[in-house]
């Protein structure tokens, strides 16, 4: 490359650090967003499958993304997916997906019995980059 | 710093902005990119090699697999269920398990898991986001590309499309059935991947998330998990990025 541009951290040289002692370059894509939203969802009774939130975002490919959850009855936050075991042989999940058109965050149980979190608040932030899961 | 470069986000002023307002800034890295892409395996319970990516390091990735819910879309893999992605210095691979089809995407990126590295703090005060009356910034493409009409996809960088930015990576080791607490010093609840070794004794790195034998979480002032393996240790490394849950 005859041009570009490379800045080093602190206490590197850009002409001669490696990749990892730099702090951007424009040999190195980085991932690019394209949208940060959030969405609160208040748990109603013991649901089996609820999708959670679907966000149309038309890019025609798959994007990649990732999704935080935050509770504040609990004061904790984490990353998805989130996988719990219920008992029985059976598990409740809460996950996101794409598609070329959308984005979705689901929660999923196969309890017969489902996991009562009626009332609970969870908070999901997403993050959709322009650069392809697919 | 006697001299260097701080780029805010889009409607953020560089001078007053928290670090998580930034696009870029040369006391702290973002997330590059060593290696994008795609990897069907084939129905053998063998050791199938992903990618060579021959970082000599094992490196930080994240992977998306199709149809993992059963709805043919893309979500992003977990370690477990049969499904065994691991990383080393040299490849990523996957461990047969159920000796499916699974068609994978991975994003391997420039930066070790197992190398305890805190990068600078300049501010973690949120300021309030303003209109970009401005049209300024920086944006480069990828090779082949020409930055002023390529599609965001095709560029390397821009100030225009925020980038994850890394806090710290912590390694050490943690004891079964017992919390592990990191301290990272953000104020507020930030996004973070927690990564494993060598839990099949095969000297990899898997990336972990909430599951039954994890328990992790985000507070303002640490990240703890707890981690149920058969081993009574096990060495871990934890990316935490300065973009929040939560601020």
């Amino acid at each position: 490359m005859a041009y570009g541009i490379k800045i080093a951290l602190p206490t590197f040289d850009a002409t001669t650090a490696t990749t990892e002692q730099l702090a951007i370059t424009s040999e190195k894509s980085m991932l690019k967003q394209e949208r940060k939203g959030s969405t609160t969802y208040t748990f109603s009774g013991s649901p089996a499958t609820v999708t959670i939130l679907t966000v149309t975002h038309n890019l025609n490919y798959v994007p990649a993304a990732i999704v935080s959850w935050y509770r504040s009855s609990i004061n904790q936050g984490a990353m998805l997916p989130y996988y719990e075991i219920t008992g029985g042989g059976y598990d409740e999940q809460i996950f996101f997906e794409m598609t070329t058109t959308q984005f979705f965050i689901k929660y999923v149980s196969n309890d017969p019995t489902p996991t009562n979190r009626n009332g609970q608040v969870w908070t999901f932030d997403y993050t959709i980059w322009y650069d392809p899961a697919q | 710093m006697a001299y260097g470069i701080r780029v805010a986000r889009p409607g953020y002023n560089a001078s007053t902005c928290a670090d998580f307002e930034t696009a870029f800034d040369s006391r702290y890295p973002n997330l590059k990119i060593a290696f994008q892409g795609a990897f069907t395996t084939t129905s053998s319970t063998s050791s199938q090699t992903v990618v060579t990516h021959n970082l000599g390091y094992a490196p930080v990735f994240w992977l998306y697999v199709k149809d993992k819910y059963g709805t043919n879309n893309i979500t992003l893999a977990t370690t477990g269920y049969s499904q065994f992605f691991r990383i080393n210095s040299t490849n990523l691979i996957y461990d047969g398990g159920l000796a499916d089809v699974i068609e994978i995407y991975y994003y391997i990126f420039h930066q070790r898991i197992d190398q305890n590295i805190t990068y600078n703090t300049v501010s973690n005060t949120p300021t309030t986001q303003g209109t970009a009356t401005a049209d300024y910034g920086i944006r480069v493409a990828k090779s082949g590309f020409d930055a002023t009409t390529a599609s965001p996809k095709d560029l390397a960088w821009s100030s225009e499309y925020p980038s994850p930015i890394i806090q710290k990576i912590a390694t050490g080791t943690t004891t079964t059935a017992s919390q592990t607490t990191v301290l990272h010093g953000l104020n507020y609840y930030p996004q973070y991947f927690l990564y494993f070794y060598d839990v099949f004794s095969d000297s990899r790195w898997q990336v972990v998330f909430n599951s039954f034998d994890l328990e992790s979480y985000a507070t303002t002032t640490d990240i703890k998990f707890t981690f149920y393996g058969f081993n009574p240790t096990y060495s871990y490394g934890l990316l935490i990025l300065k973009d929040p849950i939560k601020v």
